[in-house]
């Protein structure tokens, strides 16, 4: 009799649990960007390439960038399944434009790159 | 970078369960039973499943959450139309007469919207082929034809004749695919040796049975995988899978 109850009560809780477990994994994104350490040093990664951008350390600037890339590619697969496609694809699609204006030195053009870069940042979340 | 099809896979599980939950929530009625707000309600439901599947230019959580409203909406209206008679009628609508006393009712048949072809149409489907057989007919909110035929035309039934009949219920399965129902034989208050001693009176073991059921009156009935003496005849001209 109480093997039955706890039987009927897993074909209640197993669904439940299914379904409140896919709403946390769709919803994520939050909880990686906040924890994952990549996830953490990616806005203060911007500040920081935005400031040697203005100060005009190409070189510096291509650094912080290579570990802005490096840092994006260890999150970019975690939180895919939370986000859209096309948010994925800008942020990679600046950075890789950023890149080129670092080696440029165009000064205004890389710091639209970094606003876009900050804007899309924020935007993952929507 | 996870590959498209890696993530349309993972949406899609996540979709397909969520639908064979949210489906055994709702209920068992059949397409045939739903009511015209019922059957788009499913198809928008599926629709939303679908998209959260494969279009990887929606988030999925925005999805997700549209697809538990819809479900919880569904519910919802469901049990409203359970507990408030007059909000079940403006929910489903109600049947509507479309033949009373033998007469057609045009003025309703205009309500419904229905053509004479549409109704005759039904009636055929209900092996009606003479308007004049027919006392009244109802058309019901999933769109089906109720038909109640003039007591002349009526098949004629033990009840007729003063015969009295057999109590006849439901069957009980015993065996599948070579297996025994415990759960059903205790029902009956039955045992394996009992079942395995029926088996051995009639020269069978267990294993050669696929199925095999009892019903009220104690009748068991057993089909074995092997149908000896039967010519199995292959009526499809189709050579592919089916």
């Amino acid at each position: 009799m109480k093997k039955d109850i706890a039987l009927k009560a897993l074909l209640y809780i197993i669904p439940a649990v299914t379904i409140i477990a896919f709403l946390v994994v769709l919803s994520s994104f939050g909880f990686i960007k906040g924890n994952l350490s990549a996830g953490k040093q990616i806005p203060a990664t911007i500040d920081k390439l935005e400031e040697l951008v203005m100060n005009e350390a190409w070189e510096e600037a291509l650094q912080e960038k290579k570990k802005l890339q490096q840092n994006w590619d260890k999150l970019a697969p975690p939180i895919q399944i939370s986000t859209t496609e096309e948010n994925i694809k800008d942020f990679s699609r600046t950075l890789n434009a950023l890149e080129g204006y670092l080696r440029g030195k165009e000064k205004g053009l890389s710091l639209a790159e970094v606003q876009i870069i900050r804007f899309s940042w924020q935007q993952l979340e929507n | 970078m996870l590959p498209d099809y890696f993530l349309v896979i993972i949406r899609s599980v996540m979709a397909a369960f969520s639908l064979l939950i949210f489906t055994r929530v709702l209920g068992k009625k059949q397409i045939s039973q739903l009511n015209f707000f019922e059957y788009v309600l499913g198809i928008t439901v599926g629709s939303i499943a679908a998209s959260m599947s494969t279009n990887l230019a929606n988030r999925a959580l925005a999805e997700y959450v549209g697809l538990i409203t819809w479900v919880f909406l569904v519910l919802f209206l469901e049990v409203i139309a359970q507990k408030n008679r007059k909000l079940a009628k403006l929910i489903t609508g109600e049947p509507i007469i479309l033949i009373e006393n033998g007469k057609i009712m045009e003025d309703r048949l205009a309500i419904a919207r229905y053509s004479f072809d549409d109704l005759v149409e039904q009636l055929r489907e209900k092996d009606v082929f003479s308007l004049s057989d027919v006392e009244f007919a109802v058309l019901e909110t999933d769109g089906s034809l109720s038909v109640l035929k003039k007591s002349q035309v009526q098949p004629l039934t033990p009840k007729d004749l003063n015969l009295s009949t057999e109590y006849q219920g439901l069957s009980i399965e015993l065996i599948s695919e070579g297996q025994i129902i415990k759960q059903n034989l205790q029902q009956i208050e039955k045992d394996e040796e009992w079942l395995l001693g029926e088996l051995k009176s009639r020269r069978i073991s267990l294993e050669q049975v696929a199925y095999g059921a009892i019903d009220t009156s104690g009748r068991i009935y057993l089909d074995l995988y092997k149908d000896e003496g039967i010519k199995i005849i292959d009526a499809s001209d189709y050579e592919g899978p089916n």
